[in-house]
């Protein structure tokens, strides 16, 4: 799905219109030459207006599957740029220190939070102001950046005294004023115009944004108390300024920089430079060209030489060339760019643009211990000095990841609509043969009159593009109802988490939506059109049922096989297998097909004999085997995630067609052998009989409605196995990280030594509010694993655990070794035997998740060597179990304080408290309470697994909106088989007429056009079933590589209420059909011709 | 051979219960506002073993007649008693069973099951009726041999000519050894000599089994085959009598026209 990503949606939809342009004008021109051909194919739409608005209603789903998925892609991607806007205001850029490595989660989160409201809560690191006046040096005269603003973001706790209330984690902006005199970031004006300058605050003002009046009920000349640490700060709000410009629509307390550096004496040091760009509104269009002069201000020049100086040796740059290949898509663009910046001559500025992009350095950093020599850790050391300060373009990360959501909703929803798509246009086809079945007489006459098989194309193209344009434009309006309606739900699911979703769709999407939808059912169309010019008239003369015979097939033989001698020769398919696993079934399924059509050219007359439907049996098995292999085969090869989840989709597009193939092939014998076991019965055999001749005898047609039934089945199968994967995966009802309720820390503070004491004495909760305490410490330590196969010593996170947290702990364990009983012993065996541990996050070797407490693997307990950073005598842990990697609980390695005695690292504070809290008590009160009782320690409160429960709601959102999608495909499938249906009733009139005649009661005739549809129903559940299983194991395989909790079942009970729906559905448009069929009396259907 | 075949005496032992018998038989049509009266106060009685040939120029209610008499058609006003069953009393269902039991049809376009083949066509009345099994196998064999199909018993109607086709068709229409066989315009989509060899058939299977056939015809020669002529003109019958007082003449010349 490169082209939803790579594109823009703009130039896609103006490139979609020009073509359907042209192919509409084209149409023009062939109308204009013969008009009568217009008048021909036309005049039937009003002459069967039921059977018209049939066929606009099956033309309609592949526009309204595509418009479906872009609309709700559209909601969700105007709705985060909405929030990244409003969150980030004016600032484009920010440059911060680079934090230590046990704290890069904190600066992930920085990323990944929009708003200065995720910044100030990264915690970031100090460092000198002077650093500004080099940056502003550099970028004084820039065309990219408007200006640049020494400020210190950190979030305080708020009393509002007039109101007894508290608020935490408020974003505090301290900014030198004379930065916001520019106006780069916005304009500081009142809700009455008037316009507020930071530089007129005395030391103990404050600006609030309307956002932060809002939050905190404050209004200008109130008096507020911030908590700076211990220390109350008593600030007066001197103005309410707009929203907008500086923290956007986020609560936002502004100071002044040097105000705030005195109360928290730290002078000359800031923790952020904010950088605000050119081009109001369209700022961030030039983030890219800012943050790389940034980067080239920051960067120590002389470790760049050195860095450029190693990678541009010639056996670096060969391990840069061969480690490239692991990487994909933007990563590996970085690395091969910054490969190629190496290997010119002299250091350019875009390689210490290049060498100061986080995630090149990143990249980087990994494949370093790739390359040759010692360099890789010469190159890492390098690039953690090439600059004590990153840039980080917040505001286009922002967008990147509204965008990513928006498309990820999108290109599920298109994965998924793939299938519904492909049965779309098949019903196309379908709808097409009935046409010309319907006229087989009136074309016949014709031809007869000289009409050409050109000419006969148009009449049907002519026909079908009015009901395309109608089916399009209905189609395009219903898609903005469905979008809209996907968005509420959005909303009603998000809007307790502060996520408004707002409905829209992109008048781009509704372009797409349109031309798209017209010009995939122009192409079916056509293809249809042609194959309908090339049956046999003459049969049609007759009455007879057109039996459609196919064009030679030594040519398209030949040409398949010509192209699969190619596809070995130019790619390698064996060679590529493993990067793009497609490449060898192609190759094989063209080269097969391409020898049975040849084989069947040398039958020539006799293709239709016993030997030629074998020889077509056996190509379609060969075929379905190929798929089938590579389906199960896939989830083990070593392509990418996304790689192998489209090789997916492809494999079961060819699947499908091909074992509907072999069974409509082997349809003949098989209903042979049921009318012989009917023999019994002969009034039952009467009825069956005709069915089963019918079936077998329009084997195209038969074939095509269970290719498509069964597709819908399939996808749907597959859909509803995956949904309940996810379902048992994640909806699991277990407490929320591992038997805690609320998180207290104290970060960068010290805390409270001994928590139950304290709590006998805090005003606003007590011990009793609590079942359980713990206490952890969070220290550094360096860690080698002896067994690993490159043995060095890392730091790495040691949680030290007081005794109340080791008995309060029940997160589950994914490995565990043995001599416990359960996890709760094992966590309770690290307070009782020393120098046990029990690892939280990534592990080698551990990949696991547990799913309801089951399937837990056990652990060989592995040793680690730890000693602290600084040095000493190294201890050994003994790991006894690793933690479920869905659990909340902060990577480290957690060990009993005792253990920690050991390690020279005694008697350490906890930094967080962990409590349970008592069942009889509601949550956010005591939250609240705890917040109040240790505000003036600077503590933050956090309700544990509410980050969890919205991921999960949205989880299950999205399942309930795929399931809504599924609809549609669904739909597909009944239209198609009602069609069927209604069309084999109203050909067949006077052959229903003639049973009539000779004896057929009214109920034997629908008996009759049930079992037909009964037959095609059978085939494709059962077909649909297992083709269905077999993708979503397939599926679940793959994503089980990187999500090891998703384990693979089959919802039996989910499957057969869907297919029973389906089944009814489909069964209500044939019976109506036959009991229309029963009302006319047989003479009248005799006259039917 | 075709005695042997048709060993069952087409006779009725209850004596002289016509085959077919209408009283006061109206049927009209309505095409919206427009109301046709394809047939006016009928009344006519078929006797068994009688070979009538209903003629009359096109739109004046011959197939309508033939309809209503063989059960097909359903809203009519008097009666239609057939094989000694009232039509007007029975249900759709014992009509249809009716018809399995104890009529066949030929039709002008033949209409034979495209997708069975000859000797399955055959065979369906047979099991329609409740008799299935090699029996029913069998007996529709000996049709096909009957009528000098064998060599086409298994190929599909778009195989055979239409001569064999009709053939095929007369076969099906006789395989359960009906009371009566309706016929409408069985020679109208054939040449000549395919028609003459259907209509030759048709008179010895009259002759020799007393089998009974109503035959719907525009063509004077294929009513003169015939025993018994009954002209219609406008819904009405203007014309009913036996055909061999008038062997000697052109067919025409008994045609009243007028």
């Amino acid at each position: 799905m490169d082209w939803l990503t790579n594109r823009s949606a703009g130039s896609l939809a103006l490139a979609l219109a020009a073509t359907v342009i042209v192919a509409l004008l084209g149409c023009l021109l062939l109308a204009l030459r013969a008009p009568i051909l217009v008048k021909l194919g036309v005049r039937n739409i009003a002459r069967r207006r039921l059977r018209a608005a049939l066929i606009v209603c099956g033309l309609m789903l592949s526009t309204l599957v595509i418009g479906s998925a872009l609309g709700t892609g559209d909601a969700m991607t105007h709705t985060m740029h909405t929030l990244v806007a409003g969150s980030l205001g004016a600032v484009d850029e920010v440059v911060v220190a680079n934090p230590p490595r046990n704290r890069l989660r904190e600066r992930v989160r920085a990323l990944t939070e929009p708003g200065l409201g995720g910044l100030a809560g990264a915690n970031l690191d100090l460092f000198s102001q002077a650093e500004v006046t080099q940056i502003t040096a550099a970028v004084g005269n820039s065309q990219h950046i408007a200006g640049t603003a020494p400020a210190i973001i950190t979030q305080v706790t708020v009393i509002q005294p007039a109101r007894q209330q508290l608020q935490s984690a408020v974003p505090l902006l301290a900014m030198a004023p004379e930065s916001t005199a520019s106006g780069a970031f916005g304009v500081l004006q009142t809700a009455a115009g008037q316009s507020v300058s930071l530089t007129a605050l005395t030391q103990d003002d404050v600006v609030l944004n309307a956002a932060a009046a809002a939050t905190l009920e404050a209004e200008a000349g109130q008096t507020l108390s911030i908590l700076h640490g211990n220390q109350p700060w008593n600030v007066r709000v001197a103005a309410v300024v707009r929203n907008g410009g500086l923290g956007g629509t986020q609560p936002l307390i502004l100071v002044p920089l040097q105000h705030y550096q005195q109360i928290g004496q730290s002078p000359g040091q800031i923790n952020v430079v904010l950088v605000a760009n050119h081009g109001g509104t369209r700022s961030v269009t030039r983030s890219a060209a800012a943050a790389s002069e940034l980067r080239n201000s920051v960067a120590d020049r002389a470790v760049a030489e050195q860095l450029y100086a190693l990678l541009a040796r010639p056996e670096i740059q060969r391990g840069l060339r061969e480690a490239e290949g692991l990487l994909e898509g933007s990563d590996q663009a970085r690395i091969v760019a910054l490969r190629v910046e190496a290997a010119l001559p002299a250091m350019s500025e875009r390689f210490v643009s290049l060498i100061g992009e986080p995630r090149t350095r990143q990249r980087l950093s990994v494949l370093a211990w790739r390359l040759p020599g010692g360099a890789g850790r010469r190159a890492a050391a390098l690039l953690q000095d090439v600059s004590a300060l990153s840039v980080l373009e917040v505001k286009q990360e922002a967008l990147n990841q509204a965008n990513q959501y928006g498309t990820v909703i999108s290109t599920v929803f298109l994965v998924l609509g793939i299938f519904s798509i492909a049965a779309s246009i098949l019903l196309i086809f379908l709808i097409f043969a009935l046409l010309a079945a319907d006229r087989g007489a009136e074309l016949a006459i014709m031809r007869a009159l000289g009409m050409r098989r050109f000419q006969m194309m148009r009449l049907f193209v002519f026909e079908g593009l009015v009901y395309n344009v109608l089916g399009a434009g209905i189609a395009t309006g219903v898609s903005v109802l469905s979008a809209y309606v996907a968005a509420v739900a959005l909303l009603r699911a998000l809007q307790a988490f502060g996520i408004a979703v707002t409905p829209y769709v992109a008048p781009a999407s509704l372009l797409i939506t349109f031309t798209s939808g017209l010009m995939l059912t122009l192409l079916a169309m056509l293809l249809a059109a042609w194959r309908i010019s090339r049956t046999d008239m003459i049969a049609g003369a007759r009455g007879e049922l057109v039996d459609e015979q196919g064009g030679s097939a030594l040519g398209l033989g030949l040409i398949l096989l010509l192209a699969a001698g190619g596809v070995w020769w130019q790619w390698g398919a064996a060679a590529m297998a493993e990067r793009h696993p497609l490449l060898v079934p192609l190759a094989q399924s063209m080269g097969g097909v391409g020898a049975v059509g040849c084989l069947q050219w040398l039958l020539g007359r006799r293709r239709s004999s016993l030997a030629g439907r074998t020889l077509a049996l056996l190509g379609a098995t060969v075929l379905a085997g190929i798929w089938l292999r590579f389906l199960l085969q896939l989830p083990v090869t070593r392509a990418s995630t996304l790689t192998r989840a489209v090789s997916i989709g492809v494999g079961g597009v060819m699947l499908i067609p091909a074992a509907t193939w072999a069974v409509t092939m082997a349809l003949g014998p098989v209903l042979k052998l049921l009318e012989r076991i009917l023999a019994l019965l002969p009034r039952v055999q009467a009825v069956i009989r005709p069915a089963a001749s019918y079936l077998s005898q329009q084997r195209w047609r038969t074939g095509l409605t269970i290719l498509m039934f069964g597709m819908v089945v399939s996808i749907i199968v597959a859909a509803l196995t995956l949904i309940d994967v996810v379902v048992q995966a994640y909806a699991h009802t277990e407490p929320p990280v591992a038997g805690y309720d609320l998180r207290v820390d104290w970060a960068g503070q010290p805390g409270v030594a001994d928590m139950e004491a304290a709590l006998a004495t805090t005003p606003a909760v007590s011990r009793a509010d609590f079942t359980t305490i713990g206490g952890v410490a969070m220290q550094t330590v360096a860690v080698v694993r002896l067994d690993a196969p490159r043995a060095s010593w890392q730091e790495l996170n040691l949680a030290v655990a007081d005794g109340g947290f080791l008995a309060g702990m029940r997160a589950r364990l994914s490995h565990r070794a043995p001599g416990f009983a359960s996890d709760a012993d094992a966590w309770a065996a690290l307070g009782a035997q020393a120098g046990t541990a029990v690892v939280a996050g990534p592990w080698p070797g551990a990949d696991g998740a547990v799913t309801d407490g089951q399937n837990q693997q056990s652990l060989e307990p592995s040793s680690v060597w730890t000693r602290p950073p600084q040095g000493g005598q190294p201890i050994k842990l003994t790991v006894i179990g690793i933690v479920d990697a869905r659990s909340e609980l902060d990577p480290a390695i957690y060990t009993s304080q005792a253990t920690a005695a050991g390690l020279g690292v005694p008697g350490v504070q906890p930094q967080s408290y962990f409590f349970g809290v008592a069942a009889d008590r509601r949550l956010r009160d005591v939250a609240q309470g705890l917040r109040l009782s240790f505000a003036e320690q600077g503590a933050a409160v956090t309700i544990l697994g509410e980050a969890q429960r919205l991921i999960q709601t949205v989880r299950l959102l999205l399942v309930q909106l795929v399931q809504g999608f599924l609809g549609l495909g669904l739909l597909a499938g009944i239209t198609a088989l009602g069609l069927l249906g209604i069309q084999a009733v109203l050909e067949r009139r006077q052959q229903l007429g003639t049973l009539r005649a000779l004896g057929f009661t009214r109920r034997q005739t629908g008996a009759m056009l049930a079992c037909e549809t009964a037959f095609i129903a059978i085939v494709s559940v059962v077909l649909g079933i297992a083709l269905g299983v077999t993708l979503a194991r397939s599926l679940v395989g793959v994503l089980a590589t990187e999500y090891p909790e998703l384990r693979f079942g089959i919802p039996w009970r989910s499957i057969a209420g869907t297919v029973a729906i389906a089944w009814a559905g489909s069964s209500l448009t044939i019976l109506l059909a036959a009991w229309q069929a029963g009302r006319v009396s047989p003479a009248e259907a005799l006259r039917s011709v | 051979m075709l005695r042997r075949l048709f060993n069952k005496p087409t006779v009725s032992a209850a004596g002289d219960q016509p085959a077919v018998e209408a009283r006061g038989l109206r049927k009209a049509y309505h095409g919206g506002a427009v109301r046709v009266e394809a047939l006016r106060s009928i009344d006519l009685r078929i006797e068994r073993g009688e070979l009538v040939a209903i003629i009359g120029p096109s739109g004046s209610g011959k197939t309508t007649l033939l309809n209503c008499l063989a059960g097909l058609e359903q809203d009519f006003e008097g009666d239609v008693v057939l094989a000694g069953h009232s039509l007007r009393a029975l249900s759709d269902d014992r009509r249809a069973r009716l018809r399995a039991a104890k009529t066949g049809f030929i039709f002008q376009a033949f209409n034979l099951l495209p997708t069975l083949s000859a000797l399955e066509n055959v065979e369906m009345p047979l099991l329609i009726a409740g008799q299935g099994g090699r029996a029913a196998r069998r007996r529709a064999w000996s049709m096909l041999e009957a009528v000098g199909l064998t060599d086409r018993a298994h190929h599909r109607p778009a195989a055979l000519s239409g001569g064999q086709q009709q053939r095929v068709a007369i076969a099906r229409a006789l395989v359960n050894s009906p009371a009566i066989v309706w016929a409408d315009e069985p020679t109208g989509n054939l040449d000549s000599e395919s028609a003459a060899e259907i209509m030759a058939l048709i008179r010895q299977l009259n002759r020799e089994n007393q089998q009974t056939f109503v035959i719907v015809t525009h063509s004077p020669d294929v009513a003169s085959s015939a025993r018994r002529l009954v002209q219609m003109r406008d819904g009405h019958i203007i014309r009913d009598e036996p055909l061999h007082a008038l062997d000697t003449r052109p067919l025409e010349q008994n045609v009243v026209r007028g």
